[in-house]
């Protein structure tokens, strides 16, 4: 006999809804880690004005940003996609899954850019 | 009807001689509306006789031969090949061991199936006649009755890939049509077994269980219903 | 009785629940926490004195711990549920359960200490 267990069948078909499980895991992983980067650095900014400012000029630059674009839009996926687990588990959303994750996802998404132009707004493009 | 020439991949493995599996290839011609178990008997009767695979009906309802077919799990003998085009790559269920072949151990999945007995339980005594159930009291049961209990759903679950304990769609599923029939007393026990760790809360609601039943039982929206029931049980 | 049920945890309705719940929870404060600190401050950086003033009223410690607390039990339950998928040995169960704890006490200190401090720093 041969034995199997494995982490994943990489090789089996991804519908909607494995696609949908695989990414919110994913966000969900990357934003616990973010919770603790975050709780770190807001506890940094507790120590005096200038402590803040050095803070802030670095969360405030161009790459930073762009990270913060890139938070949002997983802080959208997560949120949305979980709002259709919810419905999938409590309000039969089960019998129309892929189409609450079409019509949630284009709300996060458009959510996502108004999101991000107001993120760059923010955009200290020169120090100080 | 005509001829075509299809290629056709599949994953051998021979105890005893292989060590581990590996993929063999066939260009067999065939017909144009054969199915999967069409072409498997095809190979098994004019190509190789040593290929191992389980039927029996060939009418989708023994459940025998749900097996890998291009990523999915599908029943053999009721898929017909051009859902899949002149490529096909054909593999054991997954998260099973393999016997010989195709034939994968199924001897878990029966045990499973087995701990969340799968009878009537009755306290009362049973009736002269017949039971009565309502039309909506088997509304409630719903296609849960439909399993034909071909692990499809069971095999395509990425809990169940890593986790060998992890009960299954098809446990679960069972578990509920019993737990939600008028008939029944015996939810209590159920529920117990039910409500564990590699019970019916390592469902992700992923629907591959969905997406693999041949009698298209929406497994999902039942494994929902029967967690609601769990945490109202438990509070 | 049948010799093949193994029982091995109960458990699990309950993180299941609050999962769901804390979830709904979130999905509220993240949005306010995120359009009060990323976005409300349109075209210039947040200010510190504008943080010191928000800091001091008496809704914000009372928000900013129960967002706190609903995201580290959030986030920490979804990591043990995914660790959980993947684990069967007792031992390993046992040092993620008891790695995940610690981490979450660590940060639920620092976090609680961090909302104390701007609390009670002085408005200039």
């Amino acid at each position: 006999m041969y034995k199997r267990t494995r982490f994943y069948d990489f090789t089996y078909y991804n519908f909607i809804g494995s696609w949908a499980w695989i990414l919110h895991r994913l966000a969900g992983l990357a934003l616990i880690f973010y919770l603790c980067l975050h709780i770190w650095v807001i506890n940094s900014l507790t120590h005096g004005e200038a402590a803040f400012n050095n803070v802030m000029a670095f969360l405030n630059g161009v790459p930073f940003k762009l990270l913060e674009t890139g938070l949002w839009g997983v802080i959208l996926f997560h949120a949305f996609n979980g709002v259709r687990i919810v419905i999938i588990d409590f309000f039969k959303g089960s019998l129309v899954h892929k189409k609450l994750f079409i019509v949630l996802i284009a709300v996060a998404f458009i959510l996502w850019a108004l999101g991000s132009y107001l993120i760059l707004q923010h955009v200290q493009w020169r120090a100080g | 009807m005509a001829m075509i020439d299809i290629s056709v991949k599949i994953l051998r493995y021979q105890p005893g001689k292989d060590e581990k599996p590996h993929w063999q290839v066939f260009n067999i011609a065939v017909e144009d509306e054969s199915t999967i178990l069409d072409v498997l008997n095809e190979i098994h009767w004019q190509h190789d006789g040593t290929l191992a695979y389980r039927r029996s009906c060939r009418s989708s309802i023994c459940g025998s031969c749900a097996m890998k077919v291009n990523g999915r799990n599908v029943l053999a003998c009721e898929t017909p090949i051009h859902r899949f085009g002149r490529k096909l790559k054909i593999e054991p269920l997954s998260g099973f061991d393999i016997i010989k072949d195709l034939v994968v151990d199924l001897d878990p999945f029966f045990a499973k199936l087995k701990r969340i007995r799968p009878y009537l339980i009755l306290d009362k005594p049973a009736p002269d006649k017949e039971f009565v159930q309502s039309p909506e009291q088997l509304e409630q049961i719903g296609e849960s009755t439909l399993c034909i209990l071909c692990a499809a759903c069971s095999a395509a679950c990425p809990s169940s890939w890593p986790n060998s304990e992890y009960l299954g769609p098809a446990a679960l599923l069972k578990a509920y049509r019993f737990i939600f029939d008028s008939r029944d007393d015996g939810a209590d026990q159920r529920i117990e077994i039910v409500n564990d760790k590699n019970g019916v809360w390592r469902c992700h609601t992923i629907f591959n269980c969905v997406e693999a039943c041949p009698k298209k039982i929406k497994i999902t929206e039942y494994l929902s219903r029967l967690k609601v029931k769990v945490v109202e049980n438990s509070l | 009785m049948n010799k093949d049920f193994k029982q091995t945890s109960r458990s699990g309705s309950l993180p299941w629940l609050l999962q769901r719940i804390s979830a709904v929870i979130l999905f509220v404060l993240l949005l306010l926490h995120f359009i009060t600190y990323h976005f409300l401050s349109k075209g210039r950086a947040v200010n510190y004195q504008e943080i010191v003033a928000k800091a001091g009223s008496w809704w914000f410690p009372l928000l900013q711990f129960a967002f706190l607390l609903t995201a580290l039990y959030h986030g920490l339950n979804g990591l043990w549920s995914v660790l959980e998928d993947y684990t069967a040995n007792k031992f390993w169960r046992l040092v993620w359960y008891g790695l995940l704890l610690s981490v979450g006490a660590v940060l639920l200190f620092v976090g609680t200490l961090t909302i104390i401090k701007l609390y009670t720093l002085p408005v200039a």
